[in-house]
């Protein structure tokens, strides 16, 4: 039983980790172009320096909601892990993790509503490049999305010993 | 003398243009460059200059920064003097008041007017201490607003969970309150009823023929 929650607890922490990586680092979509490779993510547009990320006027309330959602769930899941500690000293014998539970599930729905308007109006085409495909940042993105629907899960049956 | 020249810098004369050294102004309008100098012992005929050095023309060898504005102030008790000044430039300052406010107003600004402004102050009283500051300039066809649609949608998730929570709670305490109250009227009846629990029998008998068995 220890060992299990050992193991959520650090599935956990790689989560927010992952989570943190995956919105600062700018690589959601890589493409190459005459001047070598570009990335972009949801704030910038690098190649060898970076400048501000390109976005069309239909594409702008998208993007902003993306970045909302992505910070969301940041904060979400940090939320969790105190929770998580807070309640692993105070719950009494037998309960249930409810609250971290729940605020894991809050934060998985944020991070889905943020990848699903990513992959909806940002996969395909990709400015000043050709043959874009994913970067690790879409990639981790959706391993959270994974993660943190099982752990939510698992805190909603884990019982405290 | 090496020792003096330690001693000037330490009373120098000190020009700042504010909190931040950057000002973003629309075509075609007028706009305040902002310069202040402070002096530890006083000033007496004290010479400014304002000069402009353009970022937006590039030659080869760099043009020489153009002065815009050269005035001259008898003390502290008296306004700045003109002496030459670029007929689009008006002076706005004052040095009689508390602060030695040297601001100017450039008007009719254009794009050829981004770049480096720079206040130059000189104090004979303080063994003719120099010292200037620098503005930056930027022309902008339109002024954005700063969106803040992101915190918008982060306060407002987080305000609404926070929100629900608590109502959520609320009304948990309040149903477990009103079933409390209807069951309390319930709870008469089983306290007056017979003492003795079924269970507890049933168990008993269970355990005596568990135990007879084993013996037979």
């Amino acid at each position: 039983m220890l060992v299990l929650l050992a193991g959520i607890f650090v599935v956990h922490i790689a989560t927010v980790i992952m989570l943190f990586v995956s919105t600062i680092a700018n690589v959601w979509m890589v493409g190459s172009s005459n001047v070598g490779t570009i990335s972009t993510g949801l704030w910038l547009l690098c190649n060898k320096t970076c400048t501000q990320l390109p976005v069309s006027s239909r594409d702008e309330a998208s993007l902003k909601a993306v970045q909302a959602f992505m910070i969301l769930s940041i904060i979400f899941s940090v939320v969790a892990l105190v929770l998580f500690i807070i309640q692993l000293f105070t719950l009494e014998k037998g309960k249930r993790f409810y609250m971290t539970g729940a605020v894991m599930l809050v934060c998985w729905m944020c991070i889905l509503i943020a990848v699903s308007i990513y992959t909806a109006r940002f996969t395909g085409t990709m400015v000043y490049s050709t043959n874009p495909h994913h970067g690790y940042c879409f990639i981790l993105a959706w391993i959270c999305f994974c993660f943190s629907f099982i752990i939510g899960i698992l805190y909603l049956v884990l019982r405290k010993k | 003398l090496p020792g003096l020249h330690i001693f000037a810098i330490a009373l120098a004369l000190e020009v700042s243009v504010g909190k931040t050294n950057t000002v973003t102004a629309l075509n075609n309008s007028n706009v305040l460059l902002p310069c202040t100098f402070t002096t530890c012992i006083g000033f007496q005929d004290l010479v400014f200059t304002w000069y402009f050095n353009s970022t937006e023309l590039v030659a080869d060898p760099a043009p020489l920064p153009l002065q815009i504005y050269h005035g001259k102030i008898k003390n502290k008790a008296t306004e700045p003097t003109l002496i030459w000044h670029n007929p689009r430039v008006e002076f706005v300052g004052s040095t009689t008041k508390k602060d030695n406010n040297i601001s100017i107003v450039l008007n009719g600004v254009e794009f050829s007017d981004a770049g480096k402004y720079t206040c130059h102050v000189k104090n004979p009283k303080e063994r003719n201490a120099q010292h200037n500051a620098t503005i930056f300039l930027t022309v902008v066809h339109k002024m954005v607003e700063t969106d803040n649609t992101v915190t918008l949608i982060i306060v407002g998730v987080v305000g609404g969970l926070i929100g629900l929570l608590i109502l959520f709670m609320l009304i948990k305490r309040v149903v477990l309150f009103i079933i409390k109250k209807t069951q309390d009227g319930k709870k008469e009846c089983l306290v007056s009823s017979s003492g003795n629990d079924n269970t507890e029998n049933g168990l008993a008998g269970s355990k005596a023929e568990q135990k007879a068995p084993p013996k037979a």
